[in-house]
């Protein structure tokens, strides 16, 4: 596990890494390179999932959404479920991301964390 | 089948108010304040969301622009100042070489105008041919400097490696510089241990060489002038060291930064003569051959030690024999056929080789000298290259078709290994670089034209 001063990250059971943006915090951009930092040494070593959190995160600035935006993924992670508040703003903000990203890798939103998982063990070559 | 329909409700207020904000915003993009939220993270805590994600993206896009477009000014600025700086420097220099060559020129076309207008004595004869040489050899040497200069700006300084001897740069240095060292009262003095013979561009060692000792003669008022040579060896492979070291003026330490400068010279240089660029080419010739010139010591009133260093190979062959000193009269017996297109050339190399007891004819385009080389016998013919009409080299290709055996030499001022190459595969026996040492000259012509 690794805990930054605005997430944790774990390694989950089923082998896919998790991080979730802690509730109300807001995030510039030493916070978010301490996040990609913490996830991607996580991975280190492995050709994994991930599951990024951010139901109880604060709206981004530029700066920080084209950081996470322009974040190498695709070099650890196969694919990534983004899992946000069920509620039109969170919606709006996941999609936002999403569209910024452009992500090589599939990308998807979800609810809650079980139907995030579901759908990445769903995808080819899980763990 | 029922359509279904979604209900939303929410504050109109609150919309009248995000409305109004977002027309705020119209108006002033880069100043409007983000849309506030309610906490509610309803439909319009989405809209609004979404409208201050558009703002920002926008803001941020604009930012990135301005930061392009800065650095796109400050590098055509930083272009504009190099080109500037380039063009100002080429002003320069091109004022300073006409300069530098005016005064000799002047000289040369006063004389000359002098030796029309009045008959001369014998003693004025001497003098002034004296003065000419001296201004022919000023012009020379500087547009020799230049030419190197210019080589080296190219990246094409020819870089010749060739075995040589390193007793060779001692007793071409004493046989240059005894006599003006000599004349003015100075000691000119050799260290050298005994040195396996080298490969490396001695031509190029020996012009820095000689460049340091006629700075140190110049420099150096009362005392002596010390040339040192040895060899390191080390792990990177073999380095020739040749330092000089005087007991002159010395230099100011405020003054060793600009020493390399082009167009430098020492603030107490008056009366000195000087071009400013002698030590700034032997600096650039240093490096192009892969070493490096430095001033090793300086103090004022004392005097200075330059050192340069080169990395060499050391060779296998035998050391060559010294050169017998040329007779009297070397060409005696020989006969000469000399072409060139020039009259003055003509006339200088035919009455200077008739003075070394050559018996001489002249062509002024190739196809005469052609025609007469067929037709008389001669022992040498010495071709100008570039002629009007039939060229050195048309000439020399069409006496070797009709089975011409005598040797043929080129005369030219094109002193490139590609030229020499492609001299020797069109016909010629030998090659002789323009301007002329005349000790070289009949060298030559005696080594082609003896009988074998």
């Amino acid at each position: 596990m690794v805990r930054t001063s605005t997430a944790t990250a774990v390694v989950r059971d089923d082998g896919i890494v998790s991080i979730t943006i802690d509730k109300g915090v807001k995030q510039l951009l030493p916070q978010a390179q301490q996040n990609l930092a913490a996830v991607l040494s996580l991975a280190e070593g492995l050709k994994t999932k991930l599951i990024i959190d951010m139901s109880g995160a604060l709206p981004l600035d530029p700066d920080v959404r084209h950081f996470y935006a322009d974040a190498p993924l695709s070099t650890k992670f196969t694919a990534v479920a983004l899992v946000v508040a069920a509620s039109p703003l969170g919606r709006m903000m996941g999609n936002v991301y999403m569209r910024v990203a452009r992500s090589p890798i599939p990308m998807q939103l979800f609810p809650d964390v079980e139907s995030a998982a579901a759908w990445l063990h769903a995808k080819d070559g899980h763990g | 089948m029922a359509e279904k329909v979604k209900t939303l409700s929410f504050d109109a207020a609150r919309l009248e108010m995000l409305l109004a904000q977002m027309a705020e915003m119209a108006g002033h993009p880069e100043t409007a304040a983000p849309l506030p939220f309610s906490g509610g993270h309803d439909e319009l805590d989405a809209v609004a969301y979404a409208v201050n994600v558009l703002l920002g993206e926008l803001r941020f896009a604009n930012e990135a622009r301005t930061r392009l477009e800065t650095r796109r000014a400050e590098e055509l600025q930083a272009a504009k100042e190099s080109a500037d700086a380039a063009n100002a420097a080429k002003s320069a220099f091109l004022s300073y070489m006409s300069h530098e060559l005016r005064t000799p020129v002047a000289v040369l076309v006063a004389s000359a105008e002098l030796m029309a207008k009045k008959k001369l004595t014998p003693s004025e004869s001497a003098e002034m041919a004296e003065r000419f040489l001296r201004g022919a050899h000023q012009v020379l040497g500087l547009v020799d400097t230049v030419l190197d200069l210019a080589k080296i700006e190219a990246g094409r300084i020819d870089v010749r490696a060739v075995e040589f001897a390193p007793q060779s740069l001692v007793s071409d240095t004493r046989l240059s510089f005894a006599l003006p060292a000599t004349a003015k009262g100075l000691a000119l003095r050799f260290e050298m241990g005994e040195l396996p013979n080298l490969r490396g561009d001695a031509q190029r060692i020996r012009q820095v060489l000689f460049n340091l000792v006629s700075n140190a003669i110049k420099y150096t008022p009362a005392g002596t002038i010390t040339v040192a040579i040895r060899v390191a060896s080390g792990a990177a492979g073999h380095t020739l060291h040749v330092s000089v070291s005087d007991t002159g003026r010395g230099i100011g330490a405020g003054d060793r930064e600009r020493l390399f400068q082009p167009f430098e010279r020492l603030p107490d240089a008056d009366g000195i003569s000087g071009t400013g660029l002698g030590l700034h080419l032997s600096s650039r010739l240093a490096a192009a051959l892969g070493g490096g010139l430095t001033l090793l010591s300086s103090e004022l009133g004392k005097g200075s030690r330059f050192e340069l260093a080169v990395p060499v190979e050391v060779a296998n062959v035998q050391r060559a024999p010294a050169s017998e000193p040329r007779p009297a009269e070397a060409l005696r017996g020989i006969r000469i056929l000399l072409a060139d297109d020039h009259a003055d050339i003509r006339r200088l190399f035919g009455e200077l080789l008739s003075m070394e007891g050559a018996t001489v004819s002249t062509a002024g385009d190739g196809q005469a000298a052609l025609n007469m080389a067929l037709k008389d016998e001669y022992d040498i013919v010495l071709l100008d290259v570039q002629m009007p009409g039939l060229s050195g080299l048309e000439a020399v290709e069409g006496l070797r078709r009709r089975g011409y055996t005598k040797p043929v030499l080129a005369l030219t001022a094109n002193a490139t290994r590609d030229h020499r190459a492609a001299c020797l595969e069109r016909g010629f026996s030998g090659f002789i670089a323009k301007p002329v040492d005349i000790d070289a000259f009949v060298n030559a012509i005696v080594h082609h034209a003896a009988p074998k």
